[in-house]
């Protein structure tokens, strides 16, 4: 059983900067498992907010609002700089890309610093009661997205600073924008869940 | 038995071709390192693939030597064989070892090793992060190990219900290594399951169009789909109690608002599709061996398709019916009844497609299709037992007896040990170029169908008399001695089994009969490469234009212009598998393996102090560094 020569691919590209690409899959396919552990997470919060007399329990209050928002706010401005990002990527500019890593990272670090007095804002500790547990695993959850997202950004700057880029940085340079997307994307809900339902 | 009876003649064999040259430059460019410190680098899916698969023997061998000791305890009344905190933790051990240290750590490793074969690719697309999914895998397995050889195996059953679980019942550390190596295990199955998915939507042969996509590689692709959405269920378990019994959350804790129940709903919202994780891809190895047994394409390709992704969305829906004990609203008791009795239709579906696939061929008596027999006997015995034990009165009669575990095992060996033998024996030659002894294959399935038949057929009866699971021993006057002898006997045979499978494997790898290309005849592209197959796989990759490409091709049609002096992939389109691009992927490093052991040793000291799990992470930061520094090496 001998064989043809049937497809020359000698022509094809040899890297793609968008949604062919394996890497954006395996981004996609992680940013599911994430959204997933989310889901079942927030799946937890309802099935103890339907067996609590009342929620929040008894002395707590619902969340303060004013960090919580504020922070809501700066995560939806912070998509524009990602936006600028995801361009300066599939454009292949070098400095354009240094400069909106840069921005992201701020915005990013701006974030993580509220982000403290979100924690403060649920008026309760993780061992206070089933509540505070979950409530601050939302949180918790979310944290350890963003510090990846950080980490992943600091680790494309620095590339792009000291090596010479080449196509696949700036894939990923756009997915790092698309992973902001991302944490940007899966907090609106996640915000309406920790600091509005309990003033439902 | 000489080999050349049944290998076909060499101008049959499928030959993808390439020159000396580009032959000589993939060699090059796909090189493993060498060496004790190769070994360990390895990015080859191959090799990852049988690592997997032998580890999981390996457990396999545990777990089995853990189920002997309990037949044996419980072979006569009153017996002091075990003690019964040693038995606490046998069975837990068992159930843990089996599940997630034998059953999908398998699966997950033939998937592995045949999936990128069977679409026609050379790789799969991360192969460093594929190398970590295997040695989280063998970390957690030792450790699971360690614990329990210095007397802290976990010991409140392998879904470790709270309270009992909680650490007011179980202080010490026995509990948190089963909670730490369900994180283990967890990683593992979704690095692997990243892997295939992404290799099965876009790394596909050019003309293979979903439609053409061999139903293993299907099986596969909805196994790794259900781990997607299942694994996140336990990691929520997992990290809750993990945090209730270490920090003092309250999940579980009903004096602060928490619910034991809520245990159970996460637990088995991963638990049940667990089981299809398990079975889904032996269903694919049973099509495989029919297919190449009887000559011909499977009956009814689509609708087995379409049965595999029911099975997967219906799995989701059912895990309620292992809380039918848990006093749930009547409602909702009828509603998952009725879900579990629905699995019987695209289950039924199945069985008749294979039923009409082999009526009218001359199938080959080859062992591989005696297992899968094998499996129609057992397996349809287990559907049965599952009907029962969907409907509410007759569960609450037996739950938490050995009616239970006889429907589980029936379940779980005959729906997916059998297949994955029957599996072993067909691939053994593609993964070693040698056949495995064929009079040693029927003596196994001899004794295994029979051992097994007999060490959990009794124990529906036992169930009915009222025997209770997890319990270390029984009086003499509950008459219950008689088939618990009759079981551990049959344990042995099962015992004789493994035992002669071992050693044909062992016989064979040596002096077993050398294997052609593609010796059993068979369609799928696996077979259209030597044996064992190159690091890179094909010499060229193919191109296909049906569901059975070496049974329908004259001269098969290949792919060139793909880089040969580095890594090059072939990028294909999800839906009709057309050329996209090319890629390069990274090689071998020994990185995975490091940012492995930092992460570890951040998991197993959270056990003890909370602080090492941030010092893990923080010290994983220099080897991720590097790794995303030399991802370009060539």
């Amino acid at each position: 059983m001998s064989s043809r020569a049937a497809i020359d691919v000698s022509d094809l590209p040899t890297a793609v900067l968008d949604s062919r690409s394996l890497v954006w899959w395996g981004t996609v396919v992680m940013t599911v498992i994430e959204t997933t552990v989310f889901a079942i997470t927030v799946g937890a919060y309802f099935y103890l907010r339907m067996i609590a007399h009342e929620w929040p329990p008894p002395r707590i209050g619902a969340p303060a609002l004013t960090a919580a928002t504020a922070n809501l706010v700066l995560l939806i401005v912070s998509v524009l700089p990602a936006l600028a990002l995801d361009r300066a990527g599939r454009r292949r500019d070098i400095s354009a890309v240094r400069l909106w890593l840069f921005v992201n990272l701020a915005f990013g670090t701006a974030f993580l610093g509220l982000r403290v007095f979100e924690f403060k804002a649920l008026h309760c500790w993780w061992n206070s009661n089933a509540y505070g547990s979950v409530t601050w695993t939302i949180l918790g959850l979310h944290t350890s997205n963003l510090l990846t997202s950080l980490l992943e950004t600091a680790f494309v700057l620095a590339w792009f600073l000291f090596e010479k880029p080449d196509e696949h940085h700036f894939l990923d340079a756009r997915l790092d924008g698309v992973f902001w997307y991302f944490i940007v994307i899966t907090w609106i809900p996640l915000y309406l869940v920790v600091f509005i339902v309990p003033r439902l | 038995m000489s080999s050349t009876a049944r290998s076909l003649p060499v101008e049959q064999e499928p030959d993808l071709g390439g020159t000396e040259k580009e032959r000589s430059e993939l060699d090059r460019a796909w090189r493993e390192r060498s060496g004790f410190l190769g070994l360990l680098a390895s990015a080859d899916h191959k090799t990852i693939g049988k690592r997997y698969i032998v580890t999981a023997f390996g457990f396999f061998v545990l777990g089995g030597l853990e189920a002997l000791a309990m037949r044996l305890q419980l072979a006569r009344p009153e017996n002091r064989f075990l003690n019964p905190d040693l038995y606490d933790q046998i069975f837990t051990m068992h159930g843990t070892t089996m599940m997630f240290f034998f059953a999908v750590p398998v699966m997950l490793g033939i998937g592995l090793y045949f999936v990128p074969l069977m679409v026609g690719t050379r790789n799969v697309p991360f192969p460093r992060l594929n190398a970590v999914g295997y040695w989280f895998y063998l970390i957690g397995g030792v450790y699971l190990y360690s614990s329990f050889f210095a007397n802290g195996g976990p010991d409140a059953g392998w879904f470790d219900y709270v309270p009992l679980a909680g650490s007011e019942f179980s202080s010490g550390h026995r509990v948190d290594a089963w909670v730490q190596i369900i994180n283990f295990t967890e990683v593992s199955a979704l690095i692997v399951a990243s892997s295939l998915i992404v290799t099965v939507f876009k790394q596909r042969a050019p003309g293979m169009s979903l439609n053409r996509i061999p139903l293993f590689v299907w099986s596969i692709l909805v196994t790794m789909i259900m781990v997607i959405f299942a694994m996140p269920a336990v990691i929520f378990a997992a990290g809750s109690l993990n945090s209730d019994r270490t920090i003092g959350t309250h999940f579980f804790n009903a004096a602060e608002g928490g619910d034991a129940l809520l245990w159970q709903h996460s637990f088995w919202f991963f638990g049940h599709p667990e089981v299809y994780i398990i079975f889904l891809p032996a269903l694919g190895m049973v099509a495989t061996i029919l297919s190449a047994s009887c000559r011909r394409e499977v009956f009814g390709y689509t609708a087995i398709v379409l049965s595999l992704v029911s099975t997967g969305f219906l799995g989701f829906g059912l895990w309620v019916h292992h809380m039918f004990a848990t006093g749930l609203p009547q409602m909702g008791q009828s509603f998952f009844t009725a879900a579990s009795l629905m699995i019987a239709i695209p289950t039924g579906v199945q069985l008749f497609c294979w039923i009409a696939t082999i009526w009218g061929s001359r199938p080959r008596l080859e062992p591989h299709l005696l297992f899968v027999l094998g499996f129609f006997f057992i397996f349809v015995i287990g559907g049965l037992t599952g009907l029962m034990l969907a409907s509410v009165p007759l569960d609450l009669q037996v739950h938490d007896t050995f009616f239970v575990v006889g429907h589980l095992h029936y379940v779980l060996i005959g729906g997916a040990v059998f297949p994955l033998l029957g599996a072993l024996y067909y691939w053994f030659p593609k993964m070693t170029g040698r056949f495995l002894g064929r009079r040693l294959a029927f003596f196994t399935f001899g004794f295994l169908f029979l051992g097994f038949n007999l060490t959990f057929f009794p124990m529906h009866e036992l169930g009915f008399m009222g025997m209770p699971r997890r319990v270390y021993t029984y009086l003499p006057e509950k008459g219950w001695g008689p088939l618990n002898l009759l079981s551990t006997i049959g344990a042995g045979l099962i015992a004789v089994a493994i035992l002669l499978f071992f050693v044909n494997v062992v016989r064979s790898l040596r002096r077993g009969a050398r294997a052609g290309m593609n010796p059993w005849g068979a369609e799928t592209l696996e077979w259209a490469t030597e044996s064992p197959p190159p690091v890179y796989n094909f010499g060229r990759l193919p191109v296909v234009s049906s569901r059975s490409p070496l049974w329908e091709e004259k001269e098969l049609p290949v792919v060139t212009g793909l880089r040969t002096d580095r890594r090059e992939l072939l990028v294909t389109h999800a839906l009709d598998g057309t050329p996209s691009h090319r890629e390069e992927v990274p090689g071998p490093s020994a990185l995975p393996l490091i940012i492995s052991i930092t992460m570890s040793i951040g998991l197993i000291g959270s056990v003890f102090a909370v602080l090492w799990l941030p010092a893990g992470a923080l010290a994983s930061i220099p080897p991720a560094l590097a790794w995303y520094w030399t991802e370009d090496e060539p």
